[in-house]
């Protein structure tokens, strides 16, 4: 396959060079080499008082994030216009990183150090001002034959966010590959073809694409047909294909080569459909199919059930994906429009390149990214110590969109910036109306959302649940929606989202934006509904300050859950005797119910041409139930069942100056989490080595879970300060 | 809790319901005027081609409609295009800032402008000829705008753009005339460029678009009462640039004007400007659509040499002289 692939990639790199040669108007039109740039300064703030790089949140390990420092970032952006059909890209870009402008210019430093923080200094790349080459691309736009080639970095953004999306890592056009772009009749027929060179950074199981990665690719084609001003349809195909050397037990002979053997494949093929039937009624469908195969030995087999990370479900998986979207543009001429959609995304379905951020396949609000992780301050692992939050108390302050994908990437964002979750499993409809007469602009949601995740013991109750397929990255806790979880062992889920926006633009001088939003979701997750999936067998645990009995309780021949919901200890704390949480012995135990509302109200004015400011401020009010010390958010995480009362406060600010633009987003975050986890345990006291490890008072209390995290009983205040400010020019 | 989401729902039903019955009257109205526009003429002087973009399918700037309806204190122009409009995404980030297309054009569209220039008096000589910057195209004199409307996705930028290089402009010329300009003279410039850009060039900030149709209003203050049909409109569509772009090589003389925030044309095709444009003709007009009364045509405005455009007068004979109203 991979030769094939190689011939086909041969041909269209000799017809471009052929091309380039053919070109008989290069002389005709002047060449013209334009140098830009942009520089970009940031300042952070934040009374979390990270310091780990200039931007405020990553998960990869070894990469640093924080709330604090001031930083600059420059770009020389060439483009050499050599005549109408030849075109030369590419930038010269520092990044943030760790340069702090306390570095004082990158020098000294520990190489022995931890690289974050900047503490390497000139040892290390990331803090030493580095400079790295980006978007280096040549544009031909011969005039016959194909419309344009592009051969070098790219976005990717012209082909679809369920198959290929627009891609970025740190910048946005890391990717690199060939691009053919053509079309015929008139374009009314359009067609894209591409070989990307595949990231080897994340595109492929465990985030990798193994050892062997330079001539591992994504082949992707597209066309679309415009049949008429009503009707286009449309096809994409996708085929990743990630290889390792064969073994040497299977490749004696290297004389003649040697042979490849493939590590993952990935196909989606999709068609689509657009069909406009009046001025008022357009109707748009895609239908999607994918396959994918990861090689049991040369990647995971399987993965905990609490602890896998991955991008994709291991072994062979296929799925669907449909979506089918109505707009109804004023039907009635009396403003209101109604946009309806239909989608699945099925809990199989793997496209290992279609977007992993900056797109939105689904038209529902979905949840919000100030709940963002499992814990109340959203921690990861919060349980444990040296796990303080990241992103902090105050989440992401934008909306959140929704990708295709368990590949999410939030990674090396701001809190002001774009936030992704993923929607594998997620299936329903929304209504969106939207109204706008006058001054007033009214917008509503009402989606209801089941999944093709709902599911006992991971679909499958002859194996085991510490050895699945499925990637759960941080598990389905807390009270959003964790960002890259879609699958968890149990679950029997269902979300409905209701929103309402308004807009009213009070006549007053320039006229004062006013908005606001309320919105309500109520998700409920019976997760355990069946009772053979009860780890321990009914009356294993007896109360009354007696042990628990190890009467486990099998699903199927071999296999427990009790492995995972191990039974209590006994202990005494005080005059009192009894488990040290309550043994999982009802299928209530694991029980999620979330009612969960958020008020918005704000103004914004434009003071000049120039300067631009809002203030908004947010009510978050979560009412959770989140299953009990039974569950223990899955062992791993904060248990965030209880209520919570956030409030958020934000300004914006924006103001040009002579081209130069400046920024501000600054946000206070504050509230209380009561927590409400149920009885059936006796509470522990936190001894003062406690109190050092989990940052709770000594003499709170709180209980030990089963891997000796620690979860505080007590009330919980947060305050969360901070602030994103920035110059930029391009020039 | 339940009783706080029945209400919200019912408060959202409420809400978009009892606005829907209060809005049948101003929908319902007359209109002033409408101006047509043929379907599929969005090629410029029939050479041009779109850029090579997804999200600026061909039809996208074809301008078909536009109609002016009465409001209060205001009038309310409705502008249809041949295929929907492309919404600016609120997902996706444009530059290392992080900033998102809808933050960046944030009245819910960024492909397109759209002036709309007005000649309020018919008189020949009276206003001005030249277009906005960049548009490279030059109304009839017996079209002279008094009064322009300019619907581009960053209003307040683009008037801070405009008065940037008015400025210039008339700093220049002021220079030629006096030679070298004391400090006096230079606010009376700039009080000059400001009042001509406040009573002649209006960008509407109260923005709706709904499927291939965006509607806007424009205060009464600004025409001095609602347009006539019996004025002279002449329209025209571009591409939109809504970069904020420093154009060095503009600063330094190296390059003409800048253009105000639209997408060029050049020869060749392109993702970033027109394509189809002609060898040798730097001011090309990167016009896509244009409107033009009976016995003109797009085509010819826009060729090499053509003939100075001349605008529509919806009530189909020449313009009252002199109205002059709002000025």
């Amino acid at each position: 396959m991979s030769k094939k692939f190689l011939r086909r990639s041969a041909l269209a790199l000799a017809a471009t060079a052929t091309l380039l040669l053919a070109a008989p108007a290069i002389a005709q039109d002047a060449p013209k080499l334009q140098i830009g740039g942009t520089t970009y300064t940031k300042w952070l703030w934040g009374n979390q008082r990270h310091q780990g790089a200039l931007y405020n949140f990553t998960t990869i390990p070894g990469e640093g994030y924080g709330d604090n420092g001031q930083g600059t970032e420059l770009e020389l952006l060439l483009n050499a216009r050599l005549s109408s059909q030849v075109e030369v890209k590419g930038r010269i870009h520092s990044r943030f990183s760790q340069n702090f402008w306390t570095n004082f210019g990158g020098f000294g430093g520990n190489p022995n150090a931890d690289c974050v923080a900047g503490n390497c200094g000139e040892f290390d790349p990331r803090s030493n001002q580095y400079i790295k080459l980006r978007g280096v691309a040549v544009v031909l736009t011969p005039g016959y034959l194909v419309d344009s080639a592009t051969i070098g970095a790219n976005d990717f953004g012209q082909f679809d966010p369920y198959v290929i999306g627009r891609i970025r890592y740190i910048d946005r056009d890391n990717a690199h590959g060939i691009l053919l772009q053509g079309s015929g009749f008139d374009r009314k027929l359009t067609w894209d073809a591409t070989r990307i060179s595949l990231p080897r950074l994340w595109a492929g199981p465990s985030f990798s694409t193994g050892l062997f990665h330079a001539s591992d690719a994504a082949y992707g084609f597209q066309t679309k047909w415009s049949l008429s001003d009503a009707l286009d349809v449309g096809g994409i195909f996708t085929y990743v294909h990630d290889a390792e050397l064969a073994p040497a037990a299977a490749d004696h002979n290297v004389d003649n080569g040697r042979d490849l053997t493939p590590r993952f494949r990935n196909g989606v093929g999709g068609m689509k459909a657009g069909l406009r039937v009046s001025d008022k009624v357009d109707i748009r469908g895609a239908l999607y199919h994918s396959y994918s195969n990861a090689d049991p030995v040369l990647t995971t087999p399987g993965f905990n059930f609490d602890t896998g990370f991955s991008p994709s479900p291991v072994g062979r998986r296929e799925d669907n994906s449909y979506r089918v979207d109505v707009t109804l543009s004023d039907p009635l001429d009396i403003g209101l429009s109604v946009n309806l959609q239909g989608f699945s995304i099925g809990a199989d379905y793997v496209a290992i390149m279609a977007a992993r951020r900056e797109s939105d396949v689904l038209l529902t609000e979905g949840h919000d990214p100030s709940f963002a992780f499992p814990g109340p301050s959203n921690a990861a692992y919060g349980v444990f110590q040296n796990n303080l939050s990241k992103i902090g108390y105050g989440g992401w302050t934008s909306e959140a969109q929704q990708v295709a994908t368990v590949n999410v990437d939030n990674e090396f964002t701001d809190f002001d910036e774009p936030f992704a979750e993923t929607a594998i499993g997620w299936k329903g409809i929304t209504v969106n109306p939207v109204y706008g007469n006058g001054n007033l602009d009214l917008s509503g949601e009402y989606s209801f959302i089941t999944y093709d995740t709902n599911w006992q013991a991971f679909g499958d109750p002859t194996t085991s649940i510490t050895n699945t397929p499925y990637p759960v990255a941080e598990l389905d806790t807390g009270v959003g929606h964790n960002f890259r979880s879609a699958y968890q062992p149990f679950q029997d889920k269902r979300t409905h989202i209701a929103v309402l926006k308004a807009r009213y633009v009070l006549d007053f001088a320039k006229g004062i934006d006013i908005f606001g939003k309320a919105k309500f979701i109520h998700e409920s997750d019976k997760r355990m509904n069946d009772a053979r999936f009860l780890p321990y067998q009914a009356g294993a645990c007896p109360g009354g300050g007696q042990p628990c009995a190890d009467q486990k309780n099998e699903y199927s021949p071999g296999l427990s859950t009790a492995d995972t919901f191990g039974n209590p200890s006994v202990v005494t704390v005080g005059d009192q005797t009894g488990y040290q949480w309550k043994p999982f012995d009802s299928l209530s135990d694991d029980d999620r119910l979330l009612r969960y509302y958020a008020f918005t109200a704000g103004a914004g004015y434009q003071l000049s041409d120039d300067l631009y400011a809002s203030v908004s401020y947010t009510k978050y009010l979560a009412d959770l139930f989140d299953g009990n010390t039974a569950l223990q958010g899955y062992n791993r995480h904060e248990m965030a069942s209880g209520f919570h009362n956030k409030n958020s406060v934000v300004v914006r600010a924006k103001y040009i100056l002579a081209g130069v633009e400046f920024g501000l987003e600054g946000q206070y975050a504050f509230g209380t989490f009561d927590p409400d986890f149920g009885s059936g345990f006796v509470p522990q006291v936190a001894d003062e080595q406690t109190s050092l490890n989990h940052n709770v008072p000594e003499g709170s209390l709180g209980f030990r879970n089963r891997f000796t995290g620690w979860n505080s009983l007590e009330t919980r205040e947060f305050d969360h300060m901070r602030m994103k400010a920035f110059m930029k020019a391009q020039f | 809790m339940p009783l706080l989401r029945r209400s919200l729902l019912l408060l959202a039903l409420g809400g978009v319901l009892t606005s829907a019955c209060l809005s049948r009257g101003t929908r319902g109205a007359t209109p002033l005027f409408t101006l047509a526009d043929p379907r599929g003429d969005d090629h410029g002087d029939g050479d041009l081609r779109y850029p090579l973009r997804d999200d600026m399918p061909r039809g996208s700037l074809d301008l078909l409609l536009l109609v002016a309806y009465p409001e209060d204190n205001g009038t309310r122009f409705e502008a249809t295009f041949a295929r929907p409009i492309v919404n600016p995404q609120a997902g996706r980030t444009v530059d290392i800032a992080g900033e998102t297309q809808a933050q960046r054009a944030r009245f819910g569209f960024y492909t397109f402008n759209l002036d709309l220039y007005v000649d309020t008096d018919g008189v020949p000589g009276s206003g001005r000829t030249e277009t906005l910057p960049g548009r490279n195209l030059t109304l009839a004199p017996g079209s002279a705008w008094e009064k322009v409307l300019l619907l581009t996705p960053r209003p307040y930028d683009a008037r801070d753009q405009l008065r940037g290089q008015w400025l210039q402009a008339a700093r220049e010329e002021r220079q030629r005339q006096q030679g070298p300009l004391g400090e006096a003279a230079q606010q009376e410039v700039e009080a000059a460029v400001e009042r001509e850009l406040a009573t002649r060039v209006f960008l509407p900030t109260r923005v709706r678009v709904t499927g291939a149709t965006v509607e806007f209003f424009v205060p009464n203050d600004f025409f001095g009462g609602s347009p006539r049909p019996e004025w002279g409109y002449a329209l025209a569509a571009t591409g939109a640039f809504i970069e904020n772009k420093v154009n060095l090589s503009s600063l330094f003389g190296k390059e003409g004007p800048q253009g105000l925030m639209v997408l060029p044309i050049a020869p060749g095709d392109s993702k970033e400007r027109f394509g189809g444009g002609r060898l040798g003709d730097p001011s090309q007009s990167p016009v896509v659509d244009l409107m033009v009364p009976e016995g003109v045509t797009q085509e010819q405005v826009l060729a090499p040499n053509g003939p100075p455009w001349p605008a529509v007068v919806p009530a189909g004979s020449p313009a009252p002289s002199p109205s002059k109203s709002g000025e």
